[in-house]
């Protein structure tokens, strides 16, 4: 038997409440869809065009109306194209992440592309994923390993951005007591942070070591002050994570799911320098990544493991 | 030592033997281990997890190796009971109800530091009410709680006589006894009779939790494909010898040197205990040579590096000197050369005890040390992602609390139930129909 | 409080407001949910995911403010996200080529940009880092103990202010300075009537005239008597050509842009007067930049002017194949983000490769075609290998080169022409001297012309080129007449034996054989062929990358020259896919029509004249202090910023003293070479008696100061960053306050600001009645009270464009823009934003235009605008010399022997004197390299960056170490002969070892170490310092790590400076020979 239908059946038997989670569905929705016209209303400021304009000024410095309402992300690739400019892999990757976010959460799987002959090891995606997320030092989702190959005058270097492998087979998932960490619809290996105990089981379970403690420290501990963006809340999940509620739990890569509900690439997609991440949905025939993983360039770490990572590589 | 002086030992009641010297230097060191064990533990509970040295790579640290160490214990504690009852073990009658106190009380201690381990301790609960049942940590917990009601059961069963007859007297004890026997004071052969059985079928029920969590213990490592050192068969087997070495030894050095009984009588049970648990010492050590030299000669890399920094790392001396030498040599030295000195015997236990804590943390330690890739040493700099660990003062200091604490709840047990100190007569005969001919504390 | 948030908290519903009412309703959400903890530990099913409850903030436009980076000097667009008032992440600026490839196209509405990130590297998305810094300095510190010490005392900005400007015995609190007099600015700007300062002037460049120094003399003594009135304001009046005692007040800067460079040059020039103004450039690639300025030097009016401070860089958008010589695009040298996402682009289609000469196997070179390791400073052999291959086989673009002047290019459509045909006079020696004027070969007249002004006439002689075996004259920027010129010539004209200066060129390279070069740079021969036959394989869609690796030697301006000219011979420059040189929208304004050029709105302008401090406009043998050969120091006339001669020179006087030194955004005493002589001199107050630095943090440097003014950060102020050569696109990333700094504020005519390099520098106009600055400051624009009327100026410049018919101007902001510009600013306070006082200070039809360029955080060009056809649409468009006459004129003053106009082949490793220093019993090459994750001295203050890089490295080639013992992770020592117990001599007592940990590779060149700039920090937080009494304490991970700078070699003749290349006055940092031993 599969160890997730095995999972399935044993959590059959705890059913209990399932339903009641539907309840809060309906409000959740509006956020996922982005804002809606109340909270752009919301927005409206007062302006100066009053005072200004008793100055003289030929044109209102300032409008009186404010936008009526915000545009919704309109595909990067469509302007690119109206004044002939190439469509870059990354606004074809933000349409088809459109594509995908407007289809039901099951019929989406996530997959990430790294290829390595683009990746220059400069961690740039490392420290976007630290803002990004919000993380505390020690806490990584995504170091980039180094790796000097070959002996003088005929060395180079590889670099390997390390993820988490949103592994299909998760070794993390079975071993969490209390229910904390699952695979999503979507392919996403999830965290509840709310749940998580800390025992960190997963952590030594993860063949890819990319489960992380968060032991609460703070970048500023030993200096004169603290610093207010480490203080400020963090957005994993699409929800809000203050400094003391992530503290003592475990924590790791999770595709910036916030950033997908937003209609955005992950950061780590968006910031790569060499652009050499690429993220999409498998099961969109069209979408670049399925090219990408059928360039037979690809590779998965720790193949034998089994743990089916969908995280790939191109060599 | 309020506690000591004011409860003390009944008038009539048979004095220990014990050379009161042990006594106080015991209570001596056990009270500085406690109160430096506070400093710890208010440092856990202020500071979180901060001032661990336990990080993300070596996640798991001195407080698991520790409490790994209590749960096998609180087993093999078990297990000896439900020998005694189950095989009918004459020579160790009396040690059975402090087996099982002391399964009681070290399952407990390593409850509470595994709880202290946890990085939301207030979401233990969760374990309980939302376990995840594919997990082998929450298979533990159901073991832990069933193993938890039938020693208590047991306990309670095995000593009600005494309560019973202890519950007419006056004084702290007799209270505790009157609040503990439930209205139970039936002391008849046959009430007796019946109890042993139940404590029988109990002793059945309670081998499943017993050998499942030491087992379980050994699992939750052996499971883990991620780590080749830990991926093995051997873990759980292991595990279960090292229960009985561990908790031989103890029952082993709390009746050389505290059980009350004349010194003769005492021997053969000390002598029978020590033997038991180097018995299960010399099964370990074969179990962990096979696992060693297989792990070796498999050239597997990544798994001979484990073994390597076992054998040749940084606490190669844990090993070589502390475990085999100390903890396994002299042991065996001692029984061959000095079998005959209940003190040597119990010096024995200590050690063979120690031991088995060193190959506890080689156990947990090793398997996090290498790296899942080389090249994450460097890729990333902060003390918690560090492949060297060597645990913090708070760390020790928190084991120190636990481990002292659970000595002061057996103690306080000890004292307050008739766990020892019980009166000829009082005990049930494991043997049906044999009423008060022998009782555990053979004190007569 | 400014209107906006009174109008806002009133009236509307401000973006906190909203962000609280989400929130709130988030958690009711939870809280009315049924038995929610019950329903969340047994409601999900294992397949369920958590769901979002909060909107994602940072996605809305009005969280995020363009701007630019600043780590380093790529000046890449970025994406200020802000939550609650704080930015809390740094994404790239989808409208800059820097950060988005393609980037969006220009009129894309900021609406549509807020959910595409561009990319950005580490080091600038840790900028944040250096905002929230918990060692910023939030005050004005004086120091309260000797310098160095570390002791201060915090003062109120407006005593600072006048101390400065009044002087006096400002430290008769510090012991041994009781009786210190210090002369305050208000003395020190002396002369104050820019008439007599012309006259003086003009009187000055008469002397200088002078040939012999009898006359000279005579005209000392008629200047004198001229301007006896005045003399008093003169540094010293038998010396007019050291100019007025404005002179010794001294700005030098690190890292600075257009904006603040504007207003510091209207600040120290225009207004105080002083010619020293001097910035950093030759500490990073002097002598590339002034390679690039001589073979930019166009010939005009008579003489070699116009030679731009500048250098080309590859066109890696188009470009089928790159040398990267002493280049690290993936890591630093302009490129990062910009560059790297160009190379890992072409390479992945398949359609780029390149090559990398580097001693070490940096980032770039992992993913290289050939890694060519050369030895240290054998770039010229190398360079001079490669010509001669490419001349001998014919591999140059015969066609290009044969253009004489500006019309041949034309007929053959190149935007540039080189001066490879033109025939140089040969020397009695036989050396090349000067290019043949046609009035020499008799071929032509002399003839006088009217000058472009108008104003006047000069001589115009033509230049000559050898037509089919005869001799033709013509004009270099003729375009009507064509003229073409063989490119091998070696003859004899008239008598006159010359050669052109391709066969100039070929001869010198030809002085060693291929074989020979390549040894002499530890290359094997056919590796450099295979580079030069690839090299002259793409046609024009090659070319040669140059930066630090050939530029910090000895022979750095030669090497660079050399390397340069191979684009030259394969005519590159202004092709697709050739060589760059970078155009951006002119912020200044001093293109006609544009609405206000800042440098001339002003009531008083200063008239700066006189010899400056490190001697770059003046040459030697004209000043009146030549005395023979050698001079005291050098002297550098093609040259300028030669920022390791500022401090010893103005400490050792020589020329003349400095009195008043300004340091900002540069810290030479911890960036430069054997920078322990600068902490030497700066220590002394004796010696400089007065330093002031703007700082975010008491850095190495500013530790040395007597007064430190906390300035604004860089997500906090303004600059108008400007392009990098790389760029094809015609741009101006502006950089703007995203926060306000976190300084006290203070009032400074009027208005409140908080304290910053422009706070600092108004409060100082204020108090010295500084012309140029305060009300009518601006003459007709308006006042000068306020940062924002300057740059906002500058903006507007940008938005109006080029052509006076305003034809260039960019849109209006629509409303949405213009109400989204004030939201997204509303985190701001008043004393940093005001919406109502930052609308006034523009035009009003130019708000809206300024609205726009900053809503998208500056000006570029939209990606199809890069090429017309097979060129470049933005071009350098002009001569490119591949023999440079004016450095051929031009003697060092050190030995009095000329420059030659062909790059010569010199050994790197020299003394001022010419001399090969040896130090053989060091048995090791140093040189230093930058890893992807710091930049020198700043991003210390970054903990991300600290994390992935927490003490440098310092790397040995595994057969270095196995000779020398040594293991991978063993401490050691580095020693000199200039450093031979291998410390940091603080000079307050203090001295700490040069110790690192040693990495041992196999991706360097055996005998070559190297180690990372950034860190090894005793200062910027990484010790601690006393503040009113109170001992702030450092952060001992900031100082973790080697910095080996002390261990560089001082020049032997002068002592108290580094090796320097004595034509290109690049700082040398990679000809040092050191020992490394175990601790």
């Amino acid at each position: 038997m599969q160890k997730s239908s095995r999972r399935k059946l044993l959590r059959g038997a705890l059913v209990a409440a399932a339903g009641g989670a539907a309840l809060s569905v309906g409000k959740v929705a509006a956020i996922e869809n982005g804002p809606g016209p109340a909270a752009t209303t919301a927005l409206r400021t007062k302006n100066l065009a009053g005072a200004l304009r008793e100055r003289g000024a030929a044109r209102e410095p300032f409008p009186r109306p404010a936008p009526a309402v915000l545009p919704a992300t309109q595909p990067l690739a469509a302007a690119q194209a109206a004044v002939g400019t190439p469509t870059s892999a990354v606004a074809r990757m933000q349409e088809e992440l459109v594509r995908a976010m407007a289809k039901p959460m099951e019929q989406r799987k996530w997959a990430m592309g790294i290829d390595l002959g683009k990746c220059v090891g400069c961690s740039a995606c490392t420290i976007a994923c630290i803002a990004e997320n919000h993380l505390p030092p020690g806490v990584v989702y995504r170091p980039v390993l180094e790796e000097e190959i070959g002996l003088y005058p005929n060395v180079t270097r590889r670099f390997t951005p390390r993820p988490c492998m949103q592994c299909e087979e998760p070794p993390c998932v079975p071993v969490c007591p209390v229910n904390a960490t699952s695979k999503r619809p979507d392919g996403v290996v999830e965290i509840n942070y709310d749940k998580c105990i800390g025992c960190r089981y997963c952590v030594v379970a993860c063949p890819y070591g990319a489960r992380y403690f968060d032991f609460g420290d703070q970048y500023s501990d030993g200096t004169p002050a603290k610093q207010p963006y480490e203080e400020s809340h963090g957005p994993e999940y699409g929800r809000d994570w203050s400094r003391e509620s992530v503290e003592g739990v475990v924590r790791k890569c999770q595709f910036c799911l916030h950033r997908l509900n937003a209609g955005m690439l992950p950061a780590c997609v968006t910031t790569c320098i060499g652009g050499a991440t690429y993220f999409g949905d498998r099961n969109d025939p069209d979408s670049l990544i399925n090219e990408l993983e059928a360039s037979g360039r690809a590779f998965r770490l720790k193949e034998d493991l089994g743990t089916k990572p969908k995280v790939f590589y191109l060599l | 030592m309020a506690t000591v002086a004011k409860i003390g030992f009944p008038a009539g009641a048979v004095r220990p033997s014990a050379p009161r010297i042990w006594f106080t230097a015991f209570a001596l060191v056990w009270a500085v281990a406690f109160a430096a064990g506070l400093v710890g533990l208010a440092q856990r509970i202020t500071e979180g997890h901060r001032p661990a040295d336990y990080g993300t790579y070596v996640t798991w640290g001195l407080w698991v190796a520790v409490y790994q160490y209590l749960v096998v214990m609180a087993a093999g504690a078990f297990l000896i009971a439900a020998a005694i009852y189950l095989l009918r073990l004459k020579a160790l009658q009396r040690v059975a109800p402090a087996a099982l106190l002391l399964g009681i009380v070290s399952l407990l201690a390593g409850m509470i530091l595994v709880l202290l381990d946890l990085g939301r301790m207030e979401r233990f609960w969760r374990v309980v009410l939302a376990p995840d049942w594919s997990s082998i940590i929450a298979w533990v917990v159901v073991a832990y709680m069933t193993f938890l009601v039938v020693s208590a059961a047991a306990l309670w069963l095995v000593l009600r006589p005494a309560l019973a007859e202890r519950s007419r007297e006056q004084g702290l004890r007799a209270g505790v006894a009157r609040a503990l026997v439930f209205g139970r004071r039936d002391v008849t052969a046959q009430a007796r009779e019946r109890d042993l059985r139940t404590v029988r079928l109990l002793m059945i029920l309670g081998i499943v939790p017993a050998i499942g969590f030491t087992g379980g213990e050994g699992a939750l490592f052996g499971v883990l494909g991620a780590r080749p050192f830990w991926n093995s068969s051997m873990f759980p087997i292991a595990f279960l010898a090292a229960a009985v070495v561990t908790a031989g030894a103890a029952l082993t050095v709390l009746t050389a040197f505290f059980a009350p009984g004349h010194s003769g009588d005492k021997h053969d049970v000390v002598q029978f205990l020590a033997r038991l648990t180097l018995f299960a010492l010399g099964v370990l050590l074969v179990l962990e040579f096979a696992e060693y030299s297989i792990g070796l000669y498999a050239s597997l890399p990544a798994q001979e590096d484990a073994y390597g920094e076992i054998l040749t790392g940084d606490y190669w001396w844990s090993f070589w000197l502390i475990h085999l030498v100390a903890g396994a040599a002299v042991p065996f030295a001692i029984l061959a050369l000095r079998g005959k000195s209940t003190a040597w015997l119990g010096a024995a236990a200590v050690l063979a005890a120690a031991g088995v804590f060193t190959v506890r943390l080689n156990a947990v330690i090793p398997g996090q040390v290498i790296p899942q890739f080389e090249s994450l040493r460097d890729a990333f700099s902060d003390k918690r992602l560090d492949f060297q660990y060597s645990p913090s003062s708070m760390e020790w200091l928190v084991s120190l609390f636990v481990v002292s604490l659970a000595v002061l709840l057996f103690y306080v047990g000890y004292q307050l139930l008739p766990v020892s100190g019980a009166r000829p007569g009082e005990q049930p005969d494991i043997r049906p129909g044999t009423s008060g001919a022998t009782t555990l504390d053979g004190g007569q | 409080m400014s209107e906006h948030d009174v109008e806002t908290s009133e009236g509307g519903i401000s973006r906190r407001d909203f962000v609280k009412t989400s929130v709130f309703l988030g958690a009711a959400a939870a809280v009315t949910a049924p038995v929610p903890w019950l329903l969340d530990t047994f409601g999900d099913s294992p397949s369920s995911a958590i769901k979002p409850t909060r909107e994602y903030l940072l996605a809305r436009p009005e969280n995020i403010i363009y701007t630019v980076c600043q780590q380093c000097n790529t000046q890449c667009g970025i994406k200020a996200k802000i939550h609650d008032g704080t930015v809390v992440k740094i994404d790239g600026n989808p409208f800059s080529p820097w950060t988005a490839q393609p980037h969006v196209p220009y009129k894309t509405p900021v609406f549509e940009t807020a959910k595409v990130d561009g990319f950005i590297c580490p080091k600038g998305q840790a900028s944040l880092q250096s905002s929230y810094d918990p060692y910023r300095i939030v005050k004005v510190l004086k120091r309260d103990g000797p310098r160095g010490s570390n002791r201060w005392q915090s003062i109120p900005f407006e005593k600072a202010i006048s101390e400065i400007v009044a002087g006096g015995k400002l430290f008769a609190h510090v012991k041994g300075e009781e009786n210190r007099q210090v002369a305050g600015l208000n003395e020190l700007w002396a002369l104050r009537d820019p008439k007599v300062a012309k006259a003086m002037a003009d009187d000055v460049k008469e002397i200088l005239a002078k040939k012999t120094p009898e006359e000279k003399q005579k005209a000392v003594e008629q200047f004198k008597e001229k301007h006896k009135a005045n003399l008093d304001k003169l540094i010293d009046p038998d010396h007019p050509d050291f100019g007025p005692k404005n002179n010794q007040v001294n700005f030098t800067w690190g890292r600075l842009k257009g904006g603040r460079a504007d207003f510091i040059h209207r600040f120290f020039g225009d207004s105080l007067g002083t010619v020293n103004r001097h910035g950093h450039t030759t500490v990073c690639q002097g002598s590339l930049y002034f390679a690039g300025k001589a073979l930019s030097e166009q010939y005009k009016e008579g003489k070699w002017a116009d030679g731009k401070k500048f250098f080309w860089q590859a066109d890696l958008e188009s470009s089928e194949f790159v040398i990267f010589v002493g280049v690290n695009p993936f890591e630093a040298s302009q490129g990062p983000s910009l560059r790297a996402s160009r190379i890992t682009a072409g390479l992945s289609q398949g359609k780029f490769k390149y090559a990398v000469v580097d001693p070490r196997m940096s980032r770039t070179a992992s993913k290289a075609w050939k890694w060519l390791p050369i030895a240290p400073g054998g770039d010229l052999a190398m360079a001079l290998a490669m010509t001669r291959w490419i001349i001998e086989n014919k591999r140059y673009d015969a066609k290009y080169l044969s253009n004489a002047n500006k019309a041949a290019a034309a007929a053959d459509k190149e935007p540039t022409w080189s001066n490879a045909s033109w025939l140089v006079k040969l020397e009695k020696d036989g050396s090349p001297g000067k290019f043949v004027r046609a009035s020499e070969l008799g071929i032509a007249g002399k003839e006088s012309r009217a000058t472009a002004d108008g104003k006047g006439t000069y001589e115009f002689d033509g230049f000559a080129v050898m037509k089919d075996g005869k001799p033709i004259a013509f004009d270099a920027n003729d375009s009507k007449i064509p003229v073409e010129g063989d490119l091998l010539v070696s003859t004899e004209v008239n008598g006159v034996k010359v050669k052109s200066a391709l066969q100039v060129m070929m001869d010198n390279a030809s002085a060693k054989s291929v074989d020979e070069w390549a040894a002499l740079c530890g290359l094997k021969a056919k590796d450099i062929v295979a580079l030069a036959d690839e090299f002259t394989s793409y046609g024009k869609k090659a070319g040669v990358d140059v930066h630090r690796g050939v530029s910090q030697h000895t022979n750095g301006f030669y090497g660079c020259s050399a390397w340069l000219s191979l684009n030259t011979l394969i005519g590159n420059i202004d092709h697709k896919g050739g060589m760059a040189g970078g155009s951006s929208w002119d912020a200044a304004g001093t293109k006609e029509g544009q609405p206000y050029p800042v440098a001339s709105l002003h009531p008083s302008k200063a008239a700066p004249f006189g010899i400056d401090i490190i001697r770059t406009n003046t040459k030697y043998e004209e000043s009146t202090i030549f005395k023979g050969y050698p001079a005291a120091r050098q002297w550098y006339p093609l040259a300028s910023d030669i920022y390791q001669e500022v401090i010893p020179s103005g400490a050792t006087g020589y020329p003349y003293p400095i009195k008043a030194l300004f340091l900002y955004m540069g810290t030479p005493a911890y960036s430069n070479p054997a920078s322990q002589t600068q902490i030497a001199a700066l220590a002394d107050p004796n010696k400089i008696p007065l330093v002031i630095t703007s700082d975010i943090a008491i850095g190495e440097t500013s530790m040395y100061a007597d007064y430190i003014f906390p300035d604004a950060a860089n997500l906090e102020r303004w600059e108008m960053a400007g392009t990098q050569f790389s760029v094809v696109w015609k741009v101006q990333p502006i950089r703007q306050p995203a926060i306000a700094p976190p300084n006290d504020v203070v009032k400074v005519f009027g208005e409140e600001m908080p304290i910053s390099l422009e706070s600092m520098l108004l409060g100082l106009a204020e108090k010295l009645g500084l012309p140029g600055f305060g009300p009518g400051g601006l003459a007709a624009a308006g006042d000068l009270t306020r940062p924002e009327h300057f740059y906002l100026k500058m903006v507007a410049n940008v938005a109006f464009g080029e052509k006076k018919d305003g034809s260039e101007a960019v849109p209006d902001a629509d409303d949405a823009e213009a109400d989204l510009f004030v939201r997204s600013r509303s985190h701001i306070s008043g004393h940093s934003f005001d919406p109502k006082v930052w609308a006034a200070s523009v035009k009003p039809e130019l708000w809206r235009k300024v609205v726009y360029v900053l809503n998208r955080g500056g000006r570029f060009d939209d990606y199809a605008d890069a090429y017309e056809g097979t060129l470049l649409k933005r071009k350098y468009g002009a001569q490119v010399n591949l023999y440079q006459e004016k450095t051929a004129g031009t003697k060092s003053a050190m030995t009095g022997k000329a420059y030659s106009g062909i790059p010569i082949y010199e050994a790197s490793g020299t003394d001022l004197m010419g001399n090969q220093i040896k130090d053989d019993s060091y048995d090791l090459q140093l040189i230093t390299h930058k890893e992807v994750f710091h930049t020198k001295s700043r991003t210390v203050a970054n903990p991300w960056l600290q994390a992935l890089l927490p003490a440098g490295v310092f790397v040995m080639n595994t057969a270095d170490a196995k000779r020398l013992k040594l293991r991978d992770g063993d401490e050691v020592r580095v020693t000199s002969a200039t450093n031979l117990e291998g410390t940091w001599d603080l000079k307050n007592g203090q001295k700490n070892p040069m110790v690192g940990t040693l990495k041992v590779i196999e991706g360097i060149r055996p005998g070559v170490v190297s180690f990372s700039l950034g860190h090894g920090h005793w200062a910027y937080g990484a010790s601690d310092v006393t503040v009113d009494g109170k001992t702030i304490k450092g952060q001992p991970s900031r100082g973790k790590g080697l910095h080996a700078n002390a261990a560089m070699r001082t020049d032997p003749t002068i002592r108290d400076m580094c090796l320097t290349d004595p034509i290109g006055a690049s700082a040398v940092f990679f000809d040092t020979r050191i020992r490394v031993e175990k601790v």
